[in-house]
């Protein structure tokens, strides 16, 4: 019964593994100088890339043209007559913010600076926030300020395009989208600078404990489906009417129906930006999710935000996120202006943790009704790279948290549509495998044809008691929102549509809108790491509204009109607060008095709450906000009203007010005119677009290469088998238990020893023992005889 | 002196005792192994019937099982007979093939770390090992890991094609003195067949614990436990 040592082969002893470990060491530290090096030659050759990329891409548009060896720094446009290189003016962009509480007054300031020795006139197209009410426009040439008045947009027009002609100078600035506008500056004098301030109100967005401030910088480039014959002509012009013809005769440059997009890799459009913050109560954190900042604390006990880098490019969203202290976390906050004799307000309140209770659950949990989730990927040329990647992780993180009971689908569309399942189909092992393969393979290139895929998602199904529920990951570069949101509106039925903005630069109007129309609710994700908790709290969200039919009852010194917005109020998912913004028509602040009654149907049934309407905290530009949120009421008839809207009368609704609160809309534009003339009757006056810079971690091959490949990932791979280690990666929980019956087969190993070692060392004992006591027996005996 | 010799006599008696005790357990030790060496010895008839095409050949008249394959590994002189049914009975007489696992392409055989499967521990990864069917064909595998399992959690076999595993598990640690515990030792071989050379190996772990997806291999054995 001898146990040998186990072999030295098998388990570690210390000389042999010690020995190993150098080798190992050196072979890892070999591997990493290689690696270095490696890096090194691929940086070094990456630079050498975007001019050659710059060459193909003028290879392309087939007019190569002879481009000067010793490019001067600035931008190069090609004017119409062929063969000649302009200069555009430059562009420097300054934005500043001040946050009081939850409204926040922004100024960005754009300077024209003329490089070339010729009169130019520049045109910049540029994203605000979705919800911005733009109401200010100051132009400053030296020392002179002409500040501009608001008109209907077609008169601005004329107004700028006259004073253009004149040689006066002049801007103008006017709105594509609720979240594109457009300035145009004209007669930049050689070697000059003007400077045009567009100031705008904003409000903050409050969400699941913490605020957030969103300012993108740049407008993402669009895809613009191909006119169809059954489809009417949009309400809204769909291109610039600044320069018509610009978008519709392409120069060779690569643009979309904005205007052009530098492609060359390099970034051109600078912008700093400074925000004041005054969030009026004590916080427990503030960062910028995707800009390094400095952060001082002023003496009011406020905080001063700017970035550290002073000049970024303008390529990404600008977020800004604080949390309240736990113990200051706002249950309600009122904002009040009073404009002429009328009072506004805006309202927050946080519905209590109770009625949001349950949705939020820590740990995913079964859903009171089975769910039909679709998720619908956008794969189109803007998504390729870090947005995919993104969106990819989304849904893998959306699958796992899928309950057996539940039906499903993954849609993915970009010229072309295809859906994983012909129907959604049941959550179970096969399914979801097949389905992570099929998004794990996505490619994106192509178009965004996003009609095709809403309208699958949207189909009229039986739900058989499901609750119907459609994610759609999207950048949004699209130039056809309206006519996307009329299908929404259109095909919506017993669906929820939750959006989730991927990428860089989303357009937020689209997400928003999209899931307000949805009545679902939106969520963005700019980075991978913020996949998880994004997702996982959207996918709490999916589960039920928390709060809905919600009112407001008012008291007596409110007065008989009052106007509130949104109408109705919409409902409510965990973590959102009820936001409205409200007018009293000829009531006086001060004489307000008494409780605002809100009330609503919670989770675990009726909710209300009052809120006193004394002690308003005073902030001007809630007017502008309120201006805002009807002028978003008045536009949605657009979309909801269904076909025999009429258009004349929203126009007419949403002009008088627009004009009545100084808001740039998609009907009225800022226009600002210098009384003197500048230029010269002689010199003429080039007209310059200046191009946008592509998004951070976009492709200009993939955005506006040739959309030939449009079956990538159409072939949805069969194969469901799949090791244990990824399929933990993969599946929900409740699954694995399953896969691993599936996979294999749960054995009971025997218990395999004998007790015959014990019993050996027993009966060893047993013996020796018996040996010693006849010996002692054997000695007492012989003493005894010797004694005897 | 009548004292004395009583004491003698109490001290003669404890000794008979101690003897007595000591023989029956050696003897039950020795019983233990000698079941084993002679089992396999009757084994070697019926299985010469089994391969002639005889159902079900019992070594001995009152034997509950039958061989049903038979193991060599050539570089130890290993050399077994494969019993049916892995129960504590019939583990006595040589490993066997653990419940459950027909059908699942992979043959998980089980046998005493101190008697026919006290070869597993110097078994290096690499081994050969040849395993004959009722058919009389033999067949290669090549020994492709090693794990350390804990039984209290559920352990499930992995799937395979046309029994390209083959898995010998004995209890862990192989010098214990108490038979219980619930470690066991599981080597996993994978077949050799000429025309699979070129499909890759499967490679990982061949069992697992499932609930907690945690695979204890072998290298993360603590050298206390040795």
């Amino acid at each position: 019964m001898r146990h040998h040592l186990p072999p030295q082969h098998i388990h570690s002893v210390f000389p042999p593994v010690l020995g190993k470990a150098l080798l190992h060491n050196v072979l890892v530290i070999g591997a990493t100088l290689v690696l270095a090096i490696l890096t090194l030659l691929a940086a070094l050759a990456l630079q050498a890339l975007p001019v050659h990329a710059q060459d193909q891409i003028q290879a392309r548009a087939g007019q190569v043209q002879v481009v000067e060896s010793e490019t001067p720094a600035g931008l190069f446009f090609r004017s119409g007559e062929a063969g000649s290189v302009l200069e555009a003016p430059v562009l420097k962009s300054d934005v500043s913010i001040a946050v009081n509480g939850m409204v926040a007054r922004a100024t960005v300031r754009q300077v024209f600076h003329n490089p070339s020795d010729r009169w130019l006139e520049g045109i910049y197209v540029f994203p605000l926030p979705g919800r911005s009410a733009v109401d200010r426009l100051t132009m400053t040439i030296g020392e002179r300020r002409v500040e501009g008045r608001i008109m209907e947009k077609a008169e601005a027009e004329r107004a700028y395009r006259e004073a253009a002609d004149n040689g006066q100078r002049a801007s103008l600035v006017s709105g594509e989208r609720p979240n594109v506008f457009v300035t145009a500056v004209a007669n930049i004098g050689p070697g000059e600078d003007i400077a045009v301030e567009i100031g705008f109100q904003d409000t903050v967005a409050y969400e699941n404990g913490a605020f957030t401030l969103r300012f993108p910088m740049v407008v993402a480039p669009r895809y613009s489906p191909a006119p169809r014959a059954d489809i009417a002509e949009a309400p809204a012009p769909n291109r610039p009417a600044v320069n018509p013809a610009a978008a519709t005769a392409p120069q060779g440059d690569d643009r979309d129906l904005f205007g052009p997009v530098h492609t060359d890799g390099r970034k051109h459009n600078l912008l700093s930006l400074t925000v004041q913050l005054d969030a009026g109560l004590p916080l427990a954190s503030l960062r910028s999710l995707y800009h390094p900042v400095v952060i001082e604390s002023t003496a009011e006990g406020g905080q001063s935000i700017a970035l550290s880098d002073g000049d970024v490019p303008a390529d990404r969203d600008f977020v800004l996120e604080w949390a309240p202290a736990a113990s200051g976390a706002p249950q309600a906050a009122v904002f009040a202006e009073q404009v002429g004799a009328d009072a506004h307000l805006l309202v927050m309140m946080v519905p209590p943790a109770r009625a949001a209770e349950g949705v939020l659950p820590a740990e995913p949990q079964p859903a009171p009704l089975p769910r039909e989730l679709v998720f619908i990927i956008d794969t189109s040329g803007s998504m390729h790279g870090d947005s995919l990647d993104q969106a990819k992780a989304a849904v893998t993180a959306a699958l796992k948290r899928l309950n057996p009971e539940d039906r499903f689908n993954v849609i993915q569309f970009n010229s072309e549509t295809h859906a994983l399942f012909p129907q959604p189909a049941a959550a179970d092992v096969a399914n979801v495998m097949q389905a992570w393969y099929y998004v794990s393979a996505l490619v994106a290139d192509g178009g965004t044809e996003m009609r095709p895929a809403l309208q699958l998602a949207l189909r009229d199904g039986p739900s058989d008691g499901y609750l119907q529920q459609v994610v759609f990951l999207t950048d949004g570069a699209v130039g056809n929102e309206d006519e996307l949101f009329r299908e929404v509106a259109a095909r919506l039925g017993a669906h929820r549509l939750f959006t989730v903005g991927i990428g860089s630069a989303p357009n937020s109007y689209f997400m928003r809108k999209a899931a307000e129309i949805g009545r679902g609710s939106f969520t963005y994700i700019g980075d991978l790491g913020e996949v998880k908790p994004r997702m996982d709290a959207l996918l709490a969200k999916l589960e039920q509204p928390a709060l809905t039919d919600i009112r407001v009852g008012w008291p007596l010194t409110a007065g008989k009109r009052l106007e509130l917005y949104p109408t109705p109020l919409p409902d409510l998912y965990a973590g959102e607060p009820v936001t409205f913004a409200a007018r009293l028509e000829g009531v006086d602040l001060r004489d307000l008095d008494g409780q605002l009654l809100i009330t609503g149907n919670a989770v675990d049934g009726a909710w209300q709450q009052r809120l006193a309407l004394t002690d308003l905290t005073a902030a001007p530009g809630v007017a502008s906000v309120w201006a805002r949120a009807k002028l978003t009421q008045i536009e949605d008839g657009l979309y909801r009203g269904g076909p025999e809207t009429d258009q004349a009368a929203i126009r007419a609704q949403a002009l008088a007010l627009a004009l009545d609160h100084r808001l740039v809309t998609r009907y009225t534009a800022l226009v600002a005119i210098d009384e003197r003339v500048a230029r010269p009757d002689d010199a003429g006056l080039s007209r310059e677009e200046i191009a946008r810079d592509l998004p951070a971690g976009w492709d200009a091959d993939k955005v506006f290469g040739e959309q030939a490949s449009t079956t990538s990932g159409a072939g949805a791979p069969t194969k469901t088998w799949a090791p244990m280690e990824m399929r933990e990666h993969v599946l929900p929980a409740p699954l694995l238990q399953r896969v691993a019956v599936a996979d294999g087969q749960p054995v009971t190993l025997p218990q395999t020893a004998t007790p015959a070692e014990r019993m050996a060392i027993l009966g060893s004992f047993y013996l020796i023992l018996a040996a010693l006591l006849i010996l002692l027996v054997l000695r007492r005996q012989r003493r005894g005889a010797s004694h005897g | 002196m009548a004292s004395a010799i009583t004491l003698n006599r109490a001290l003669l008696g404890l000794a008979a005792l101690s003897l007595a005790l000591g023989l029956w357990q050696l003897g039950g030790a020795a019983l233990i192994h000698g079941k084993a060496w002679l089992a396999q010895r009757l084994l070697d008839r019926a299985w010469a019937e089994t391969l002639a095409g005889a159902e079900q050949v019992k070594p001995w008249p009152w034997a509950d099982t039958w061989p049903v394959a038979r193991l060599k590994v050539p570089a130890q002189d290993v050399d077994l007979y494969v019993l049916a049914g892995a129960s504590g009975r019939t583990l006595a007489f040589g490993p066997a093939v653990v419940d459950g696992t027909q059908g699942l392409g992979h043959q998980i055989l089980s046998g005493h770390r101190d008697t026919h499967f006290a070869f597993l521990q110097e078994l290096a990864d690499g081994s050969r090992l040849q395993l004959q069917d009722r058919s009389g064909a033999w067949r290669d595998y090549r020994v492709s890991g090693h794990q350390v399992i804990d039984v209290r959690r559920p352990v499930t076999a992995r799937r395979a094609e046309a029994d390209e595993l083959l898995t010998l598990v004995t209890c862990y640690p192989f010098d214990a003195v108490d038979p219980g515990g619930p470690l066991r030792y599981a080597v996993t071989a994978e077949a050799l067949a000429p025309a699979a050379e070129n499909t890759p190996p499967l490679g990982g772990a061949v069992l697992s614990i499932t609930t907690s997806g945690g695979i204890h291999s072998g290298e993360g054995i603590p050298n206390g436990a040795l």
